[in-house]
């Protein structure tokens, strides 16, 4: 996922910042994929992408293998996004919002069938069914984001892209929505691709972990693997700044600076210059190295022989 | 002695709503106390009332407020003046929307040191120097002379911070210091405001929803629902015995591992609009232990342990005189004369289970959550 950066008058491109840059993942049916890292890694980019709502610069895109580059299948999976304070249109009332997927892409049949449909969505999701009737800002947070959620079921996706649903949302209502993603989960069979940076959420909810540092994945495994033996040192930093409720007597590493800009990457491994650990071996960049059958990382603190 | 003393105060709307209600509680020097509560509870409208800046619309309708000795509600505006940014400081959530964008990091901070300190000029800028070096800026001489949009989230709250830090404060209100940062940044800002007080002996209120924030930088805490504070505790009683039934759904909700093939204890419902509840305890609704008295009556305040208090009915009165120092230890036996088991509040997050704190499903299932 390359974009252009332009300067100029002329709007003459000078470079291209690489916010997604040779990313590979696979989601298996009924499973839940975290991807975590911090803003402006490239996370929703990538989400963005897989939904061709974005056109990558390269590379494939195959569900059920089905090649979606070029021809979107937006039936297949659907986006919940961050913000349900901005994602819902507010001059729609909730029952033509949860319409609008259905009649765009032409399923649900005729117009009762697809206002059952909608009651029983209401349902799913733990809302009256009366509310269909109502306008988004009659509603809560939470409950602007079960809408949200029911607008992405209203297709009947197999895929649910979460761009950080909860992080909007008080601890409380979180857990409501957390809650309903997983029973969602189990009676429906979907599958998640659940973008974060909140590392408590991913241990709740996840079953393989990838971490993206400046657009490219720099480990992933087992949520067991990556959360309880992290390799990488970004990992390993990012998950001692955690605050957590038992805090005392664990060790923290600090981390120097911030992001690098991702127009201008550092040469070599991205993170080195914030890395704790870095080497001279780090002005290459590192190729994967696997820990296990599930658990790889791109470091050269784990090259074989090295 | 405390630092800041802040006595049954009382804001509200124009309207009557009671946004902040009948809240007390005092700081020493160096200590840090947290404000925990999820939006909309009055955390931030307790902060601004303290600093007299609330908004149009709003009111301090009573109490009162000692800083220092000095009791500010009733100083002039030119002497409350000379309080804020002086002896108390406050720094905001979006450190990009509390900074001004067309004059450079290093005049707003000689804004501070001109009208505190009287410094000016050269010195004023010697000065600017130094306090950006001090909150970490890398490069400081150069940083100083730029606009804040060069600067990255991190980088700007450490400007706030070192613009705080300008008018040498005794007591800094930080709120909400690091929602809008990345972890790894918030962990770096967290760290200097410790290494700050540390070294300056200041006191902080910290206002958070964040209960890892609390655990990692708070000494004592107050829990924020609805306008009132409904516990107050150090922290460590806060975390290994959490009274409110409030409180402890609160732990109960947070999403980790040691939850991972169960639902989490969701809080129902959500927070009730302000000024709605007319009568009776605010969280009545969404407890599942609250009984008919709680629909009726709003709990006193009750001292339970030494520095530990609760605005609940479940250690009311039960033990008799249950107001002030004199009722330490009678929420133990208050709670006991209810068939729940209470204190042992099940502390299960990130694996931390002691066995003496299970709870017994037997006697309360409510307290088990909603596992299965």
């Amino acid at each position: 996922m390359h974009f252009p950066i332009r300067k100029g008058i002329l709007q003459r491109v000078v470079g291209n910042v690489k916010a997604v840059d040779g990313v590979s993942l696979d989601i298996p049916q009924g499973h839940t994929l975290a991807l975590v890292g911090e803003s402006g890694c490239g996370k929703t980019t990538l989400g963005k992408a897989l939904l061709q709502l974005i056109a990558p610069t390269a590379g494939s895109v195959q569900f059920s293998g089905r090649e979606l580059v070029g021809s979107p299948s937006r039936a297949a999976m659907q986006m919940v996004f961050q913000d349900p304070y901005a994602s819902l249109n507010p001059k729609m009332r909730v029952a033509e919002i949860l319409e609008e997927g259905m009649s765009a892409l032409n399923i649900g049949g005729d117009s009762a069938a697809r206002q059952a449909h909608i009651d029983q969505l209401l349902d799913k999701v733990g809302l009256a069914r009366d509310s269909k009737w109502r306008y988004p800002h009659e509603f809560s947070g939470g409950q602007r984001q079960r809408i949200a959620i029911a607008r992405a079921l209203a297709v009947s996706p197999q895929l649910l892209i979460c761009d950080e649903p909860t992080s909007a949302l008080d601890v409380s209502v979180q857990a409501q929505i957390l809650n309903l993603l997983k029973s969602l989960q189990q009676e429906l069979g979907l599958s998640y691709l659940f973008i974060t940076h909140n590392l408590a959420v991913v241990e709740y909810l996840a079953h393989e972990v990838c971490v993206m540092y400046l657009g490219r994945i720099v480990e992933r495994g087992t949520a067991e693997e990556v959360l309880r033996a992290p390799k990488h040192p970004y990992t390993q930093a990012l998950l001692s700044a955690v605050p957590r409720i038992d805090g005392q007597g664990r060790e923290r590493i600090r981390l120097e600076g911030d992001l690098p800009s991702p127009a201008y990457p550092p040469q070599g491994c991205h993170f080195a210059p914030r890395c704790p650990r870095a080497m001279q071996a780090c002005a290459r960049y590192p190729d994967a190295t696997e820990i296990s059958a599930t658990h790889s990382v791109r470091c050269h603190l784990y090259r074989q022989g090295g | 002695m405390s630092l800041l003393k802040v006595d049954n105060l009382v804001t509200r709307l124009r309207n009557g709503a009671r946004i902040v209600d009948d809240i007390s509680f005092d700081i020493a020097a160096g200590e840090t106390f947290a404000l925990l509560g999820e939006s909309g509870c009055g955390k931030s409208m307790t902060a601004l009332s303290l600093m007299r800046l609330l908004p149009d619309g709003v009111v301090n309708a009573s109490g009162a407020v000692q800083m220092d000795g000095v009791a500010l509600f009733d100083l002039r505006e030119r002497d409350m003046r000379e309080m804020r940014g002086g002896r108390m400081a406050m720094i905001f959530q979006e450190p990009g929307l509390s900074l001004n964008p067309v004059m450079t990091v290093g005049r707003q901070i000689a804004e501070v040191l001109a009208l505190h300190h009287d410094l000016k000029g050269a010195a004023a800028q010697q000065r600017s120097i130094e306090l950006l070096d001090q909150v970490g800026i890398p490069d400081a001489p150069r940083r100083v002379r730029e606009y804040p949009f060069r600067l990255s989230g991190g980088m700007k709250q450490r400007v706030m911070i070192a613009m705080a830090l300008a008018g040498s404060p005794r007591l800094l209100i930080a709120d909400e210091p690091t929602t809008a940062l990345d972890v790894t940044i918030q962990a770096q800002v967290l760290q200097l405001l410790r290494d700050t007080q540390s070294r300056t002996g200041m006191a902080m209120l910290l206002i958070t929803h964040d209960l890892g924030v609390v655990a990692e930088n708070a000494h004592r805490v107050a829990v924020m629902y609805a306008g009132q504070i409904v516990e107050q505790a150090s922290r460590e009683q806060l975390f290994a015995r959490p009274l409110h039934p409030y409180t402890q759904k609160l732990f109960a909700a947070l999403p980790g591992a040691a939850r991972a093939g169960q639902l989490l204890s969701a809080i129902s419902g959500s927070v009730p609009p302000l000024g709605s509840i007319k009568q009776g305890c605010r969280f009545a609704a969404r407890c599942d232990q609250a009984w008919a008295r709680c629909h009726e009556q709003n709990p006193e305040w009750t001292a339970v342990a030494e520095g530990q208090g609760v605005r609940c009915h479940l250690y009311g009165e039960e033990g008799g005189g249950g107001k002030g120092k004199g009722g330490r230890g009678k929420g133990r036996s208050g709670a006991a004369g209810f068939p729940f088991s209470l204190i042992s509040f099940p502390f299960t997050l990130a694996g931390r289970r002691p066995a003496s704190a299970l709870p017994d499903p037997q006697r309360h299932p409510a307290a088990c959550g909603r596992q299965r």
